[in-house]
């Protein structure tokens, strides 16, 4: 019986892992830059909520909760590091990756550059928010809900992130409109 | 919906859930305002450009390592649930045992992450601790496995100028473990109290103690959670290449290595595999995560040859217990092995003093003035070496050098032998025997 149980928990989470591991992945690289350390951070945070939760199916939304499980990580992470910005000036010369994932490595350490370069030119709150809704593609509520703020206020974070960035990428344009 | 409406609101068209009704007004504008139209292009530039090329994607071993994780935590958790249980003494030392296993394993792994030689090697080394895991829970193992050796000869002469000659081992990881190898015409097995080295073809029956070195370097296909100890330890070490791929139901993990050892002479240098460039090929089940099948290539100047291929481990099978008895045929009996010999004229001397002993005493056909040179050998195999050897004629003797692990050392000689043929070889002589006493081991 309890085997039985053991089992039908690591099918349940099986299934949980396939289904978010992508996501969870991609949040955790695009605020750390680092594929070795994402990769603990998703590991760790699915370990832990296996070991203090085990039944997910008891949890109402499941995906809220993995992604606020793994932003506190990610919270966690850079507290430790202290500088965000001193992780992203350490990239060039970071942990060297073995054979086949060092290409790939490479290819999506410059997509976080070229994007974290983009979102400099907003405030922290406007990229964050950007962030979630672009990169990890939660809608406006989730977004809210991950953050605890209300519905309005995340929108008006979005678009105001957004025509900044507008202004930025298009400067010329803008100050012709102007 | 007027421009300003629109322009203030078309940021909510970068979300699906944004109200149908709001959705559609907001394209409708769009579809009819340049201006508007201008802006919301504008948008989806900016909304394009944080789009990453590159497809963000989790590593391809992530889910297993996760899953290798909540295994291993199911276990340290049944654990923790049997030992309140109150268990015997045997289990508790069983446990103990796993607990100093699993203390390595989780400082190994710890020391892993913060190596700089990456992931590849992080997840293999995770690997190889989750298959020793798995291994603990087997009963027995069936092996089928081709050797590059001369089958008529020990089963620790291996090199690449020998065929591929099939072998088949068997274990019980009872209490005592018992096992058996074999490969065609000699038969090496142990009772759990004896090793028992039967060559049929020369009636050869040898009896020694648990530990005798009958099958040497196979000795470490007996426990195959000891060669993933010795991978999981050097894995990255040594400049070390490993490469992981899963297929189907089976997890490859492939390993370069650089020859290590002390090189100073060549000799020894592709003579053994820690001693060789070498490419190892392992095979698990992804399921259980035990090893299936493992190929071991030789690396010399862009050639490689495969020195040995288990093509199958099946764990766990019905093995008959006769496997672990040798009947000898009527007027054979077991010849014990002693090594604890004496001999004062073969202790307290150079290994190039004792070949000349040797060689002198065979020149003279006598195998029995100083017997003690060929402790290891028995009685047929001796009478091998007396009509093979027995009258040579000494041409020249070496000076004698040591090689890569090797506890002996090689004397270089030339030899004529009385069926006229000249025999240019180096005579393998060890004394790492209780007495110091040189005995020959090989090159004859």
């Amino acid at each position: 019986m309890e085997e039985t149980n053991s089992r039908n928990q690591f099918n349940e989470f099986e299934k949980i892992i396939t289904e978010f591991q992508d996501q969870l992945f991609r949040f955790a690289f695009f605020r750390t830059g680092s594929l070795a350390d994402s990769q603990d951070i998703v590991q760790d945070v699915f370990v832990n909520i296996f070991k203090n939760e085990k039944h997910l199916s008891t949890i109402n939304n499941v995906k809220h909760y993995l992604f606020r499980s793994i932003s506190n990580a990610c919270t966690d992470y850079h507290r430790k590091k202290k500088n965000h910005f001193e992780s992203i000036e350490k990239l060039n010369d970071s942990k060297i990756l073995q054979e086949n994932d060092a290409s790939q490595h490479l290819l999506m350490t410059e997509e976080f550059q070229r994007i974290e370069k983009i979102l400099q030119n907003v405030p922290d709150e406007q990229a964050e928010t950007i962030r979630l809704r672009v990169l990890d593609n939660l809608s406006f509520i989730e977004i809210a809900q991950l953050l605890v703020q209300p519905v309005t206020t995340v929108k008006s974070r979005f678009k105001y992130g957004i025509d900044k960035l507008k202004q930025v990428l298009h400067p010329k344009k803008h100050l012709y409109e102007l | 919906m007027n421009c300003n409406d629109c322009k203030n609101e078309m940021y909510q068209l970068a979300d699906e859930n944004t109200d149908s009704t709001l959705r559609t007004a907001l394209q409708e504008h769009i579809a009819s305002c340049q201006s508007c139209s201008a802006a919301y292009e504008e948008m989806q530039t900016v909304l394009a450009s944080l789009k990453p090329v590159t497809e963000i994607k989790a590593p391809l071993l992530l889910k297993q390592n996760i899953i290798d994780h909540l295994r291993k935590n199911d276990i340290n958790m049944k654990q923790d649930k049997v030992k309140r249980m109150g268990i015997s003494p045997f289990v508790k030392r069983v446990l103990a045992v796993a607990a100093v296993i699993m203390a390595i394993v989780i400082t190994i792994f710890i020391f892993d992450k913060n190596d700089a030689s990456g992931n590849t090697v992080r997840a293999a080394s995770d690997f190889f601790a989750i298959s020793i895991k798995a291994n603990e829970l087997i009963k027995n193992m069936s092996i089928k496995f081709s050797i590059r050796t001369d089958p008529k000869d020990n089963f620790d002469v291996i090199g690449r100028e020998y065929d591929l000659v099939g072998h088949s081992l068997i274990k019980t990881f009872d209490n005592p473990e018992k096992w058996r190898v074999e490969k065609p015409g000699r038969i090496v097995l142990c009772d759990g109290i004896n090793q028992y080295l039967w060559v049929p073809e020369i009636k050869a029956a040898v009896k020694g103690p648990k530990n005798a070195g009958f099958i040497n370097w196979l000795k470490i296909l007996l426990d195959p959670s000891s060669i993933l100890w010795k991978e999981k330890e050097e894995s990255g070490a040594n400049g070390s290449k490993i490469t992981m791929t899963e297929k189907q139901d089976k997890l490859f993990v492939v390993i370069t290595s650089k020859a290590q050892g002390n090189f100073l002479n060549d000799y020894m240098k592709n003579k053994t595999f820690s001693e060789s460039d070498n490419r190892r090929e392992y095979v698990f089940d992804n399921k259980t995560k035990l090893l299936k099948g493992l190929k071991i290539f030789l690396l010399e100047n862009k050639k490689e040859t495969l020195i040995l291929n288990i093509e199958n481990i099946d764990y766990d099978v019905a093995i008959d217990p006769a496997s672990f008895a040798i009947n000898l045929p009527n007027g054979i009996d077991w010849k014990e092995l002693n090594l604890a010999v004496t001999n004062e004229n073969l202790s307290n001397i150079t290994s190039k003093r004792a070949a000349e002993l040797i060689f002198d005493a065979m020149s003279k056909n006598d195998f029995e003035t100083d017997k003690e040179i060929w402790a290891q050998f028995n009685f047929v195999s001796k009478k091998i070496m007396k009509n093979k050897y027995g009258g040579l004629q000494v041409i020249k003797i070496g000076e004698s050098f040591k090689s890569g692990s090797y506890p002996g050392e090689f004397i270089p000689y030339e030899v004529k032998l009385t069926d006229g043929s000249i025999k240019k070889w180096k005579l393998a002589l060890r004394n790492d025997n209780p007495n110091k006493v040189w005995m020959v081991d090989g090159g004859l």
